[in-house]
């Protein structure tokens, strides 16, 4: 009983305080942030967005939207997430991209690493990502968890203020008036870095210079279960609401296909199923899987600019097909 | 299926339910289907491992049990052991023996492109094995008759509240209980189950997760790390390795005892311990005793002179450095600590019965602390990614390089380790975990609100799974 008294009067203090307190960020990565505040912006100017690039940093770091609108006079705009896999894009497109930007196509980049269904970065960046105050401000509760989720979030104060009870230097700062925002996580260095480095180390494929990325996107490989149908959901929801589709197998390099159990069989499933998903939902279908040689990477999964470039250029020559 | 999941707060209740509406057959076959499930949740593909090594292990038992001659006996056990090391060596231990094969012949001037053989390790796969191999062993050394239900052998097996991160049970502690008629279990029996999942709950969710964001800060570049930081690091790591695996334990023991079945004790407040010895004895227990049983006592243990016990208790700690994984940073480990337990046989202080029980601040304070910090310097290696990493850690601590941590991390470190001081010394001091149940309402009160709020703070952000799962 003086347990249940205890809570209560904590959540009452709370919630008699929650004004004064210090702001609670809306997006776990800074990238996130920068994105949603960007098409925010976008919007709010009166920008019309035609296409929309979403996918993991392959995508991000693969197709150029610059180079894109150069080719055509359509806007796009790249909301690729490094880190994200199909799990977390399936909400953030259909709860946040699509009702912001509106646009006629999206342009769904895939790689084996985003269906892999026991991914540890994979998992923890949807739960960062679903667990965000954006996520829970944004969806549509699609189960009974997410349901008692979102009603704790609107009617639970110790639950909502979670993330800043989570961090008491910044309550104590707060209360001493000396509180700054905290910076956000930058999205998962993805994977190895701008320069061919991962933590500093040059790039060489060994085995123990690629392990720590390996054990934490492709370790314990398994494509066809959650991922696949996040995939499936989020094709789905997007054609019923009239927006044509296109799925971009995206090229990774021969390096990459080395770190699945079995590389040949692992990018012949994944081709398979990618491919018929895509077709499964009417969406136009490019694979771009063989069109690169390992030197247009400049690590085992991202493409150089000028490969970029050329990838851009295929994937903006695919969607007048799908335009009616 | 992990602990700290919904999907596991839907289970256990569930069980608890459907298990007591049954009669005693029909529980042990609704356990080890609940345990079949529970295990398959992670991945439905290694149930046949299990399977497999649960059908060899009975039926080697039941032939060492009937064979009356020593030599047939004898060879039984010897394909069991075979068998069961053969199955841990190829998923745990294949890769490493390739990988420094290799390095080995590269260093000595030979091109060596070894095949890299990429293996999933079957998540529990060291403590199932080990268990079932006690359990051989007991047979064979006629401590216990050979189980004849396959039944209550494959739930000891698998029994799910132990499976995956222990504590490695002996069969002749757990298969009694399986086999008895288990009653109801009493209100307070009930109360102290739940009391123990809560405790595990807290310590794994709001002191260990809440400890590994700084631990991977401090680990993931040492060199860029104050001396400080690096402290506070490895302090952070300490807590968090305690709270993960006593936490999971906890929840275990709680869950077990909601079906009336009681698990051992896997933990004795090993931070309280004034010496390596004391550590060892409250460390990790079931395998500590494990490892004291079926190997170091074989090996001769203490009765073949000074020597010769130096030698085995180094045998002994480096193989279970091993035994966590299948990394050098894992031999440094173990042989760190079998050095700290001979100098401390050699500086006489010694005692055979090494658990000394109540703990005085002001009595034992100094001397816990000298054994805290000497475990954390272990801590390094087990925790760090390679052996050249954990180098580089420890001599950024002693480098006295400037700087101090950020603040959070000291905000998050100091009340998490009160905290574990705390409930380490009501427990230690009362030689009861459920002491929690003895104290009057207020507190009692207090501590539960504690909890729950706790929990409910430090839930929802990433999933951290707990660490004794890849071993």
């Amino acid at each position: 009983m003086l347990a249940v008294i205890l809570i209560v009067a904590f959540e009452l203090a709370l919630r008699a305080t929650e004004d004064q307190l210090p702001p609670i960020e809306r997006w776990p990565t800074s990238q996130i942030s920068a994105k949603v505040d960007q098409m925010e912006q976008l919007v709010s100017d009166g920008e019309q967005i035609d296409v929309v690039f979403v996918g993991s940093s392959v995508v991000e770091e693969g197709i150029d939207p610059v180079t894109f609108n150069s080719a055509s006079n359509r806007t796009s705009y790249n909301a690729a997430l490094g880190a994200a896999s199909m799990r977390s894009l399936e909400g953030f497109v259909t709860d946040v991209v699509l009702p912001l930007t509106q646009p006629d196509t999206i342009v769904v980049g895939v790689t084996p690493r985003d269906l892999n269904d026991r991914g540890i970065s994979q998992a923890d960046f949807f739960d960062r990502l679903s667990g965000s105050h954006g996520m829970l401000m944004a969806r549509t509760p699609q189960n009974p968890l997410e349901w008692v989720e979102n009603w704790l979030f609107r009617h639970i104060a110790i639950f909502r203020l979670r993330p800043l009870l989570r961090d008491p230097a910044r309550l104590f700062a707060a209360a001493s008036g000396t509180d700054d925002q905290p910076e956000l996580d930058s999205p998962e260095p993805g994977p190895f870095g701008s320069d061919r480095t991962y933590e500093g180390e040059p790039y060489d494929n060994s085995a123990a210079w690629v392990r720590p990325w390996v054990a934490r996107q492709v370790n314990n490989f398994s494509m066809g279960g959650t991922e696949l149908e996040s995939l499936r959901r989020l094709l789905s929801e997007v054609t019923e609401g009239g927006v044509r589709v296109v799925v971009v197998n995206m090229p990774v390099s021969d390096d990459f296909a080395d770190y699945l159990p079995d590389p040949s069989r692992d990018m012949a499933t994944f081709d398979r199923l990618l491919e018929t998903t895509a077709r499964e939902y009417d969406a136009t279908y490019v694979d771009a899987q063989d069109l690169f040689s390992v030197e247009d990477f400049r690590d085992p999964a991202h493409l150089k600019p000028d490969a970029a470039a050329e990838l851009t250029a295929l994937v903006h020559d695919a969607i007048p097909q799908t335009t009616g | 299926m992990v602990f700290n999941t919904l999907e596991f707060a839907i289970f256990l209740p569930v069980v608890f339910v459907v298990h007591w509406l049954l009669p005693h057959r029909g529980r042990l076959i609704f356990l080890l289907t609940a345990s079949y499930l529970f295990y398959g949740w992670w991945d439905p593909r290694f149930l046949s491992l299990l399977a497999f090594s649960t059908l060899i292990d009975y039926f080697v038992a039941r032939a060492i049990d009937t064979t009356p001659i020593e030599r047939r006996r004898k060879q039984f056990l010897l394909v069991s052991i075979l068998i069961q090391l053969g199955i841990l060596g190829f998923f745990k231990y294949s890769g490493f023996f390739v990988e420094s094969a290799a390095a080995l012949l590269n260093s000595i001037g030979v091109e060596a492109n070894l095949p890299l053989l990429s293996i999933i390790l079957p998540v529990g796969i060291s403590f199932y094995t080990f268990q079932t191999m006690s359990y051989t062993i007991d047979v064979y050394r006629r401590r216990i008759p050979a189980c004849r239900s396959l039944l209550t052998f494959a739930l000891f097996v698998a029994y799910f509240p132990q499976l995956v991160a222990g504590p490695i049970e002996r069969a002749g502690r757990l298969l009694p209980q399986m086999e008895a008629h288990r009653e109801f279990p009493s209100g307070e029996r009930i109360a102290s189950g739940l009391v123990l999942i809560g405790l595990g709950l807290f310590k794994k969710v709001a002191i260990a997760d809440v400890m590994a964001p700084i631990v991977d800060a401090s680990f993931a570049d040492p060199s860029s790390q104050s001396s400080l930081a690096l402290l506070v690091g490895v302090y952070a790591f300490a807590l968090q390795i305690y709270g993960d695996f006593s936490g999971y334990t906890d929840i275990g023991r709680g869950a077990s005892r909601l079906l009336n079945i009681e698990l051992m004790r896997n933990f004795e407040q090993p931070y309280l311990s004034r010496n390596i010895t004391e550590f060892w004895r409250t460390w990790h227990v079931s395998l500590s005793s494990w490892l004291h049983d079926y190997l170091y006592v074989p090996l001769g243990g203490n009765r073949k002179g000074p020597r010769r016990t130096y030698l085995n208790l180094m045998i002994v700690m480096v193989l279970g450095g091993l035994w966590h994984g299948a990394a050098w940073t894992f031999v440094i480990w173990g042989a760190l600590h079998g050095l700290f337990l001979i100098v401390h046989r050699l500086t006489g202080h010694y005692s055979p019965r090494g658990y000394q029980g109540r703990f005085s601040l002001r009595h034992d304070g100094l001397r816990a602390l000298i054994t805290f910090n000497l475990v954390c310097v272990a801590w390094v290696f087990f925790r760090a990614p390679s052996v050249a990493s954990a180098w580089d850690y420890l001599t950024g601590i002693f480098a006295l390089r400037s700087g101090v941590p950020p603040v959070s991390w000291v905000f998050l470190l100091v009340p998490a380790a009160v905290l574990v001081f705390l409930i380490d010394l009501a427990q230690r001091n009362s030689d009861d975990h459920d002491v929690i149940l003895t104290w009057k309402p207020a507190y009692q009160g207090l501590v539960y609100a504690t909890f729950f709020l706790g929990i409910l703070i430090f839930s929802g952000g990433p999933m951290i799974p707990f660490i004794y799962f890849q071993f």
